[in-house]
């Protein structure tokens, strides 16, 4: 086959076009660090990293969420304890001045006592982080117990608790609602009330007979306090689930998307060796014409 | 036989070799013409005359100018530059919309991950303003994000539409030009080494003219070539051309092409061109980019509606107590087309975001709005299969649309390359009969250069004998 100088010309152009372009390739994996610029250099890795970046992104918000829940968790914790403290105080007052040695004025100083109890478990139950109410069950936004002057409070909050996801379809209960910790089963309130109205009474069987109320309302707060105990290592639990399904997910992108330096780097080298070749074979080729023989 | 006569074959000679280092210039000057077929002189004897009842010869003649040239490999040229023009657009066009749909760019899916990961926020904290704040402002992140996806895919269909005129405007100067050379072949064909530089620009437009469009031509007894369309519209008959045109396709806002006849009547010939440039470009612009415009659209339209639909049913913070009727308030604006363009958040929303709603109940007693269900609803759609009816979610969707614009790209530029790969073929065949080797014409420049230099002594042979005789007188 006859080699023209056009074609000597031309195939040098078009090889030295290619190679070019391919350390131009490796080079910007090696600035990126990444395999994959365009989706079209792996389609199917590019794609299936999309849909991994997406589960990354959720999970950081389910992160997000179970680390809230998680603080929540140290309100409860801290409230429940307090109720029972003071349900204890209660309880102690209550044994104390249900005794025939007590007289009108001890009760009714224990009385104030007592309403002061009352005050406090309101005020833990308003609790407020953020700009919600902890334990108004899904009325966050509702202050969930009010007092009037006689010392009767109301529950204004939901009995449920709402829920907020904590992985993908699953819900959880973001709380405990008030409803659980004070009024159902045996009626904190009712119970200190009573006996808040029998000391004032000074009417000392009356408040012999609230021992078994208080006595309730203490198994039930140690129960909640169980609860709360759970609920916080259950979070616990998930969120450690989740650094690990995170720490999965970065190494699947890793191995997809980041280049590996030391094979590119190889192929970068090979690549600027066979330029350089070219490059020095153009040359040696350019010589030989008849043209350099002629005078 | 006489002396003279001597004079005449070294005149002969002189010329003709003079002819051929002519041609020979013309060679080594054309060395990186495109297109350009080598031509050789043809040297014949002069024809002989009887003195004294022999035969003597007369000298040299250049008798033609040939070309080397393979029609064969003319035609598969003209053939593989059809393939080529067309795999260069779709390579060209493809890598763009990649580039406009490549994830690390537009960030789409993750900004649509943040929009329902913020509802996710409010569910939290229904009463949260701050939250609300951030779902707005991943909503218009989100909008903004497909909005501009339609807009570089937009932009790129009315390019190609832009360019699709172009190419019809330069296959009509092609046309004309072949017309023109028909002309001047037909007429020339008497003086070889002129018609021979017209055969090569001719060959040279007909490979460019099927790069363009599918076409079949073939030349008639005068060298004229008639060129039609491949479903037989013609272009190029003789020294006549006819005319390609735009017309305006009014359902699609974009050209058609269309062919006009002697009268000027015009006949749509779009679906009649199966190859080439003009072919890709009508294809990209009517298939491709559309289909992935409608991708987006359908995006849009299920995220617009699936919220909508969600948050309608929802209680605001503005809720009217007195009413137990849900707040029926909007959150995207809402449309009933051209989804990815128009995809806002709603006025009433951005006016407001006390707008936004959190809460699917109202408490029967205040009549205020309670709990988080309308944002755990919406943030919950993320997961479901609201797309490809109702069988991909929105994660798997865009992951899709990555994928399919991925594997085009990647076969587009394996085809160019696979196309440029066979035209260097063919192309090298061609140069090596057609090309110009240097090396070559230098050894023909020396060759014909001695023959001139030694007509040119014959000259002062035949002088030397007239002197020889007139010295004897």
């Amino acid at each position: 086959m006859r080699v023209t100088d056009r074609l000597k010309y031309a195939i040098l152009n078009k090889n030295l076009a290619r190679i070019k372009q391919n350390i131009d390739v490796a080079q910007n994996k090696i600035a990126s660090g990444k395999r994959i610029i365009a989706p079209s250099d792996d389609p199917v890795a590019a794609s299936s990293g999309i849909g991994l970046e997406a589960e990354k992104n959720m999970n950081s918000q389910y992160t997000r969420n179970l680390e809230k829940l998680k603080t929540l968790g140290g309100f409860y914790d801290t409230s429940v304890t307090g109720i029972h403290e003071l349900l204890i105080k209660a309880k102690e007052i209550a044994i104390t001045q249900a005794s025939s040695t007590m007289d009108a004025t001890t009760r009714r100083s224990s009385a104030e006592e007592i309403k002061g109890i009352i005050e406090q478990l309101v005020t833990i139950g308003n609790t407020k982080v953020g700009s919600s109410y902890i334990f108004g069950g899904e009325k966050a936004g509702e202050i969930p117990f009010t007092l009037d002057g006689d010392y009767n409070v109301t529950f204004n909050g939901s009995e449920d608790a709402s829920s907020i996801y904590i992985d993908k379809g699953t819900k959880e209960a973001a709380g405990i609602s008030g409803y659980r910790v004070f009024i159902s089963d045996s009626n904190i309130f009712d119970g200190l009330k009573k006996l808040k109205d029998a000391l004032e009474a000074n009417d000392a069987s009356g408040i012999g007979e609230t021992l078994d109320d208080l006595e309730a309302a203490l198994s039930k707060t140690q129960a909640n306090i169980s609860h709360v105990g759970t609920y916080v290592s259950k979070i616990e639990n998930y969120i450690e689930y989740k650094d690990v399904r995170n720490l999965d997910i970065d190494e699947s992108l890793s191995q997809m998307m980041d280049v590996d330096i030391a094979q590119v780097v190889t192929e970068f080298n090979a690549l600027s060796n066979a330029y350089e070749a070219m490059l020095y074979s153009m040359a040696k080729i350019q010589n030989l014409s008849v043209l350099n023989y002629l005078t | 036989m006489s002396i003279s006569s001597i004079l005449n074959i070294a005149k002969n000679a002189l010329s003709a070799n003079q002819m051929a280092i002519q041609v020979t210039s013309h060679n080594i000057s054309n060395v990186n013409t495109d297109g350009y077929t080598r031509q050789a002189p043809v040297f014949e004897e002069e024809s002989a005359s009887f003195v004294g009842g022999i035969l003597i010869g007369n000298g040299v003649k250049v008798d033609s100018v040939i070309r080397y040239y393979d029609r064969y490999i003319d035609r598969q040229l003209a053939g593989k530059n059809n393939e080529l023009q067309e795999q260069t657009i779709y390579s060209q066009y493809f890598e763009r919309i990649e580039g406009i749909l490549n994830e690390d760019s537009t960030r789409l899916t993750a900004s649509i991950t943040e929009f329902f990961n913020s509802w996710q926020e409010l569910s939290t904290d229904p009463e949260s303003i701050a939250a609300r704040e951030g779902i707005l402002a991943a909503a218009t992140n989100m909008s903004r994000s497909i909005n501009n996806i339609y807009n570089g895919l937009k932009n790129i269909q009315i390019e190609l539409n832009n360019k699709l005129k172009q190419e019809i405007d330069n296959i009509n100067t092609i046309t004309s030009a072949i017309a023109d050379l028909n002309k001047m072949i037909y007429e020339g064909s008497t003086s070889t080494s002129e018609a021979n530089d017209y055969l090569n620009k001719r060959t040279e437009y007909i490979k460019e003219l099927s790069g363009k469009l599918d076409i079949t031509y073939f030349e008639d007894g005068f060298g004229r070539v008639t060129i039609l369309t491949s479903k037989g519209k013609p272009l190029v008959d003789g020294g006549q051309s006819w005319q390609l045109t735009v017309t305006d396709n009014e359902t699609t806002g974009f050209y058609n092409v269309g062919w006009k006849d002697a009268s000027g009547n015009i006949t749509d010939i779009t679906s009649n061109i199966t190859s080439g440039m003009v072919h890709g470009l009508i294809e990209m612009r009517d298939g491709q980019i559309n289909d992935f415009i409608s991708d987006m659209d359908e995006l849009a339209r299920a995220i617009i509606e699936e919220v909508n639909t969600v948050h309608k049913s929802g209680y605001t913070l503005n809720h009217d107590t007195s009413s137990t009727d849900p707040d029926n308030i909007a959150f995207f604006k809402e449309i009933t087309g051209n989804y990815s363009k128009d995809m806002a958040v709603s006025d009433e929303v951005r006016a407001d975001i006390k707008n936004i709603a959190a809460a699917s109940k109202i408490d029967t007693t205040t009549g205020k709005p309670i709990g988080n269900g309308a944002a755990l609803e919406i943030a919950s759609l993320i997961d479901q299969k609201i797309l490809d009816g109702d069988r991909s979610t929105i994660v798997d969707f865009t992951s899709s649309i990555t994928n399919r614009i991925g594997q085009f790209t990647k076969s587009a530029k394996n085809f160019l390359e696979y196309s440029e790969d066979t035209m260097q073929i063919i192309e090298r065949q061609r140069e090596g009969v057609s090309g110009v080797s240097l090396d070559e014409e230098m050894a023909n420049l020396i060759k014909f250069q001695y023959a001139f230099q030694a007509a040119s002594r014959l000259f002062a042979v035949a002088d030397e004998l007239f002197q020889s005789i007139l010295e004897a007188v």
